[in-house]
């Protein structure tokens, strides 16, 4: 009888906890719920964005009556949507229809945008699979902050978004049809991911421009241009203060990266220095920056010191093997020829653009606090004096093989 | 049931009768040995020469049985009990005692290969159904005096024999005494199958997870024995079990011994990978698929919303109908006859896969990871295990399908926690991971070499905690040191 009484009270403790156990679980459903839940294939994916300035005088929007208007600037903005049943494996696709849909709206803001294609497309707009934002020039030229804004707070888009400039219309670049890639979107990503091969283009990811802008307004930012089946992406855009305020051209957008301390690759050509007409390729193949910053009152010196080493890929002149003391004045060559780039680059910016894209101000906060919090409130003018000593030394590891 | 009844010792002897149940004795036994002697070679001058009636019951008992095991016994139960596991009672006129023999023999299925547990390198000797068959298969394999092997009956009805196996140097004897009591509270009248017992034995019955080990294998429970633990044969079945289980044990093969340790140590990763696989693919198809497809890569995501184009239902759905379906086909072909089994298995899976996929019912994403799954669940080498995770997958399933990612975090995190809490008998569930024993992590995932593993698991309190002697050198190291001499 004991052996009942205690079987039974166990059963009621089990059932007890079974029960409580089935009331969290059915709170858990309820509370969380699952109403963001959305089918893979009823979401619309965003590849691309391109967003313009659609001029004053083309735009219809009535103010509405009785409300005070506060729409000054009107967006064009594009996306690009890949239709995935024309897609290879899915059925019925065919290779001859258009692959992606290239489709634009206007409005006032980017969510309200956003909606209107939402409700055109049929299916919810997805923003996590978003690989670039490019932004017209007119547009950047107003200032890319309100354009910014919607892109930094949406969960969905992540911080890999390459945030390029356009020279022209930046929907033209959406609207191109690559010829190995299955997107224009993902064509010109690609193209960016693999900016370390020649550093004359600069990766621009939407986190780390985010960083810098949030910061002094300032960034550089990758350069696109469409033509009818490419686009050309290189160089960059110089933005400041938000707006774009000039362009840098692929040996300066280089120079600026070794100032940075961004380059990991890309090829310097020279003159052979024995004969006319021989040139001598170097391939870079890890670059170090040191970079040192000295304050004295108000002086600011900068101490950059980069260290090159690299491949010979290429030697057209008449003598097959290299020598050292050819090796020897290659390097100084390299080195000087580098450091003319970087120089011009800086007097540029301190000159031209007036503008610290470089984040020397980051490294004097870093490395001089005391000193960054005196110098701080007029950075911008002092950043205008900084001297800079530039120490560029190159090395050579390996010649190639000559069969 | 047979009586044979005939006068023993001519016209002064005595009425005697044998009464055997027919089926369960060896009829050559009983003719040549028992009724032989005691018909013809027990003569009148015998039941003469005897002074009195006790000295010819004794020179029956003693002299005129060719047989090995004969007891007496004065009880009826336990004369009747005996009866009906195959002895032969021999009865005496005039006797109050009824002696026993020792005559059994049935028909039995032979020693084959288990069919549960194959390996490649290892032996291909497996449990029988009958107990003593079983015995001598642990036996043959540790020829120690401390093997103890201790029977008792269990079963109102069945009297089932079980057979408790141990190393009484090694076992610890709170184990011991633990097993030992749990069997002896058991008040059943049927032990059919080992199964039972384990049900009756288990710690917690509300647990998807096994916590006593099943196997068919000998070299398996003799490993078990070796390491402490306590077998229990059970007569009627090929399946023993072995006591303490952690998910460590059950998760192991025999043949990751015989195997050189890196081969071991790989399929030994590759299980519990495939184990993992076989607990959260479907869930993370779920949710990755309806909550974040930002998580897969670009290009697989779209190749999964066009597999997906045209699919009428929702990823959960297409997850269930598919997983139902590999499981209906499991279940079909384990209870078809296995000519059968196989054709079934491949109507069902390439044919209404393939039909499934055309015909736009589930996407051909989906039909990969359900194939992958059930594969996966394959692997695992206990057949319990394999189970309970299977049944787990389901239960993931729904988590995912309402919280997402979100919801097999918490899931694995109430599986984990729930497997923490686990005991059997005493021992836990987790361990060497929980609680933490680095020394035996030596025999977890990985297998390490032989020479390596010279104490037995710390977790199971041995007697005797060394397999080796601990001081000993490594005899690569010794052979190079005399090569140098």
């Amino acid at each position: 009888m004991k052996r009942c009484s205690y079987s039974s009270s166990l059963h009621m403790k089990v059932k007890r906890r079974l029960t409580l156990l089935l009331v969290i679980f059915l709170f858990c459903i309820g509370a969380s719920g699952c109403w963001d839940r959305v089918e893979i294939d009823e979401r619309a994916f965003v590849l691309g964005v391109a967003i313009d300035l659609v001029p004053p005088s083309e735009s219809h929007i009535e103010p509405i009556p009785g409300q005070v208007p506060i729409r000054d600037n009107i967006y064009d903005m594009t996306v690009e949507i890949p239709i995935v049943s024309q897609m290879a494996g899915a059925e019925g696709g065919s290779s001859e229809k258009e692959p992606n849909w290239v489709i634009s709206s206007t409005g006032a803001d980017i969510t309200e945008i956003s909606r209107t294609i939402m409700h055109r497309a049929n299916r919810f707009l997805f923003y996590g699979h978003q690989k670039v934002l490019v932004i017209g020039e007119e547009l950047a030229k107003e200032g890319i902050k309100p354009i910014i804004d919607f892109f930094d707070r949406e969960p969905e888009t992540n911080k890999r978004v390459k945030l390029i400039i356009a020279e022209r219309d930046a929907k033209e670049t959406l609207k191109i049809t690559p010829k190995l890639s299955s997107a224009a979107s993902l064509y010109i990503f690609e193209i960016l991911e693999h900016e370390h091969r020649s550093s004359r283009l600069i990766d621009s990811n939407i986190g780390r421009a985010l960083v810098s802008l949030r910061e002094s307004g300032n960034a550089l930012l990758a350069r696109v241009r469409a033509s009818e089946e490419e686009v050309v992406v290189g160089g960059s855009a110089i933005i400041k203060d938000w707006k774009l305020v000039g362009w840098l051209g692929e040996i300066e957008t280089r120079a600026a990266m070794f100032v940075m301390g961004e380059v990991r690759g890309g090829i310097i050509t020279i003159q052979d220095p024995r004969a006319e007409g021989g040139k001598i390729s170097l391939e870079i193949s890890s670059v170090k920056r040191i970079i040192t910053p000295y304050v004295e009152g108000d002086d600011v010196t900068f101490n950059i010191e980069v260290l090159i080493e690299g491949d010979i890929t290429e030697n057209t002149g008449p003598n097959l093997t290299v020598s050292r003391e050819t090796v020897e004045i290659a390097q100084e060559r390299i080195g000087v020829l580098v450091k003319e780039d970087i120089k011009s680059i800086i007097s540029k910016v301190q000159q031209e653009f007036k503008a610290d894209f470089f984040l020397f101000s980051h490294l004097l906060a870093a490395r001089r606090p005391h000193d960054w919090k005196r110098l701080e409130s007029r950075w911008n003018e002092i950043f205008l004096k900084v001297k800079l000593n530039i120490d560029v030394r190159v090395r050579v590891r390996r010649f190639g093989v000559v069969r | 049931m047979v009586f044979r009844e005939w006068r023993i010792g001519g016209e002064q002897g005595f009425d005697a009768a044998l009464i055997f149940v027919e089926g369960m004795v060896d009829k050559t036994v009983i003719n040549e040995e028992i009724l032989r002697p005691l018909m013809f070679e027990v003569e009148e001058t015998k039941v003469d020469k005897a002074t009195s009636n006790e000295e010819f019951y004794h020179f029956i008992l003693k002299s005129a049985l060719s047989v090995a095991d004969i007891k007496e016994v004065e009880e009826y139960d336990t004369s009747v009990f005996h009866l009906m596991a195959g002895m032969v009672v021999f009865l005496i006129d005039g006797f109050s005692k009824a002696i026993l023999i020792e005559a059994k023999g049935w028909e039995h299925r032979g020693i084959t290969e288990p069919e549960t547990e194959t390996i490649i390198r290892g032996p291909r000797d497996g449990f029988s159904e009958t107990l003593r068959v079983n015995t001598a298969l642990i036996r043959r394999r540790i020829r120690d005096p401390n093997l103890k092997i201790e029977t008792i009956q269990i079963g109102r009805r069945t009297k089932t024999d079980i057979a408790l196996l141990y190393m009484a140097d090694i076992a610890e004897p709170k184990i011991l005494d633990d097993v030992k009591g749990r069997l002896n509270d058991i008040d059943t009248d049927s032990i059919l199958e080992s199964g039972y017992l384990e049900q009756f034995i288990e710690d917690t019955w509300l647990s998807p997870f096994p916590q006593v080990q099943a196997t068919e294998r000998p070299d398996e429970v003799a490993a078990g024995l070796l390491e402490g633990r306590v077998g229990i044969l059970t007569d009627n079945t090929p399946f023993a079990l072995l006591v303490p289980a952690t998910l460590n044990s059950l998760m192991q093969s025999s043949e990751d011994y015989y195997q050189r340790w890196l081969i071991g140590s790989f399929t030994r990763l590759i299980r519990f990978f495939a184990n993992f696989l076989a607990l959260v693919l479907p869930s993370l198809y779920i949710a990755l698929t309806s909550f974040h497809p930002e998580m897969i890569p670009t290009r697989l995501a779209l190749s999964i919303a066009a597999s997906r184009e045209g699919v009428p239902f929702p990823a959960f759905m297409e997850a269930f109908i598919m997983e139902g379906a590999i499981e209906l086909l499991r279940e079909a072909g384990v209870r078809l006859p296995s000519p059968i089994g196989q054709t079934v298995g491949i109507v069902g899976g390439l044919i209404i896969g393939e039909a499934a996929v055309s015909a736009n019912i589930v996407g051909s994403i989906m039909v990969i990871t359900v194939a992958l799954t059930a594969i996966s669940s394959f692997a695992v080498p206990t057949y319990d295990v394999a189970i309970a995770f299977r049944l787990l997958r389901f239960f993931l399933m729904i988590m995912a399908t309402f919280l997402g990612l979100y919801g097999i975090i918490l899931g694995l995190m109430i599986i984990l926690s729930h497997m923490a809490t686990l005991k059997s008998f005493g021992v836990s569930y987790l361990s060497p991971w929980s609680p933490f024993a680095p020394s035996d992590l030596k025999d977890s995932l990985i297998r390490s070499p032989i020479m390596a593993m010279r104490k037995r698991p710390s977790f199971m309190s041995t007697k005797d905690p060394d397999r080796m002697d601990v001081n000993r050198r490594d005899p690569e190291e010794k052979r190079n040191g005399e090569a140098d001499k």
